[in-house]
């Protein structure tokens, strides 16, 4: 199974969880730290969110107001989060494709001959970097909201995601659609 | 720094939506009494109040957020609960469509447990904070203004929003300028709203019937790490036809074969769709506690 499907059937089964009250709260400050700065969440606080409806509530309203605070860093900065698709033309004989924008560039690395495993890799500029936090959390979508690649990017501004799909060619798709980077 | 929980205010949501998932989940000998036409629908519901109540206050002493000790109040006003159920029973047992669809018994109480608790929770605030009977016919009439702004273009979504509340200023001091009863300032049409709207405090999709949300799905992708092949582990020991079921909903694979549709799966198994969606709320039950005892766990291990 796929963590995306166990992540939707979580979805259904903890719709329907009664708050008990007996396992407490992870404090704000905690929250807010495991969002931006550091340490991550431990793993008692991870299973506080399976266990409280509350506490899910409270770390849902924290990470809308630290995704806000990167979105406005983003805007005031004037940062460029869209890529434009690559010209119909473009061809690979290297078996990488670049996608250039202002602010970050996709790379793709062709991994087999048939082109159904790739390796994405993003490349943040300052003004996309400036904005972010530590423990920021970003994701790689095209137009029609098909996630490419998610993860937290590393000093450098790099994130590294790989790719298999047998019935979606990224290297078509990089000619027909946007990219957009946004903060999850 | 722990989170200071106004629960009849900002944290409201969480509080009502908490108490209608415990008392629909408890609510199956409830909807049993009703169907018998020789029960009073008076006594019927008290006893059912009183099921509720015993429930949450042995949930008071463990509370850490003093959720359950906010809830009780809610439910003193039994006669007007009693009133509720007599006005909506044949919803209550399952006699009622609605656009077409049969409105289930769950969905009934939900609906009407959300209207009951707002109404106890503006009459709780009003007594707890010495609200006036004047404050509330501002509120009455600031409502009706603000419902007027809403109709006229550009067409608002929600009444909950910043903007709304400006155009609603906006219009108080054009329309009503003489009328010193109704607020005029952005911050206290909101602090009004806060205060006594229902709009404030949206139905969830989930205060009702439990359909997946995404604050949960988000919340389990926060905490997948490290529990990911636990679960995965406890839903190997459900059987084939739960397995099969968790496929179709969420398409998990788990189970031994792949169905095409649910209307193909249920052919198969010669399943009505109620006795379908009853199986499957009785899976989703089932694999909660597996959930959370996975989840208590790594809590326990964490708290030593």
């Amino acid at each position: 199974m796929s963590s995306r499907n166990l992540h939707k059937l979580m979805a259904y089964v903890l719709a329907r969880q009664v708050e008990s009250g007996e396992y407490g709260a992870v404090s704000e400050q905690r929250l807010r730290e495991a969002l931006t700065d550091g340490p991550d969440l431990d793993d008692a606080e991870r299973a506080l969110l399976l266990l409280s409806p509350v506490a899910r509530d409270d770390w849902d309203r924290v990470r809308r107001e630290v995704l806000d605070d990167v979105r406005e860093h983003w805007m005031g900065s004037g940062a460029d989060t869209e890529l434009v698709p690559l010209a119909a033309s473009s061809a690979s004989d290297t078996g990488q494709i670049d996608v250039n924008g202002p602010d970050f560039t996709v790379s793709l690395f062709q991994q087999d001959h048939e082109g159904t495993t790739w390796v994405i890799l993003v490349q943040l500029g300052p003004n996309l970097r400036a904005g972010l936090y530590p423990m920021s959390t970003l994701r790689l979508i095209d137009d029609e909201g098909l996630e490419w690649a998610r993860g937290r990017p590393d000093a450098q501004g790099e994130l590294i995601a790989t790719w298999h799909n047998d019935e979606v060619s990224l290297q078509e798709r990089a000619k027909g659609h946007r990219l957009r980077l946004e903060p999850i | 720094m722990e989170i200071e929980r106004d629960w009849y205010g900002v944290h409201w949501r969480l509080l009502r939506s908490n108490l209608i998932r415990l008392c629909v989940r408890e609510a199956q000998p409830f909807f049993d009494a009703l169907q018998s036409e020789s029960d009073e629908i008076e006594q019927v519901s008290m006893a059912f109040v009183e099921q509720v109540i015993a429930n949450i206050s042995k949930r008071v002493p463990h509370d850490q957020l003093g959720l359950w000790q906010n809830a009780l109040p809610l439910l003193a006003n039994t006669a007007r609960f009693a009133d509720c159920v007599a006005r909506d029973v044949d919803a209550l047992r399952g006699q009622m469509k609605r656009k077409g669809r049969q409105v289930t018994s769950k969905q009934a109480l939900g609906q009407l447990l959300w209207h009951f608790l707002e109404q106890s929770r503006r009459e709780f605030v009003a007594m707890e904070k010495g609200v006036t009977a004047d404050r509330i016919k501002r509120w009455e009439r600031l409502d009706r203004v603000s419902r007027e702004v809403a109709a006229q273009p550009p067409i608002t979504d929600s009444r909950c929003t910043d903007e709304h509340f400006a155009a609603v200023a906006v219009f108080v001091k054009t329309h009503h300028p003489d009328d010193r009863n109704l607020p005029r300032k952005p911050s206290t049409i909101r602090q009004y709203f806060l205060e006594f709207s229902d709009t404030c405090h949206e139905l969830g999709v989930d205060d009702t019937i439990c359909l997946p949300n995404e604050l949960a799905a988000e919340a389990w992708a926060q905490a997948a790490p490290g529990q990911e092949t636990d679960i995965w582990e406890a839903l190997g020991t459900l059987s084939a036809m739960d397995r099969a079921i968790l496929d179709i909903e969420c398409d998990t694979t788990l189970g031994d074969v792949r169905y095409m549709s649910k209307e193909s799966f249920m052919r198969e198994h010669q399943l009505d769709t109620a006795t379908y969606e009853a199986h499957l709320q009785d899976v989703l039950d089932r694999v909660l506690p597996l959930v959370q005892h996975i989840a208590r766990g790594k809590w326990d291990g964490g708290e030593q």
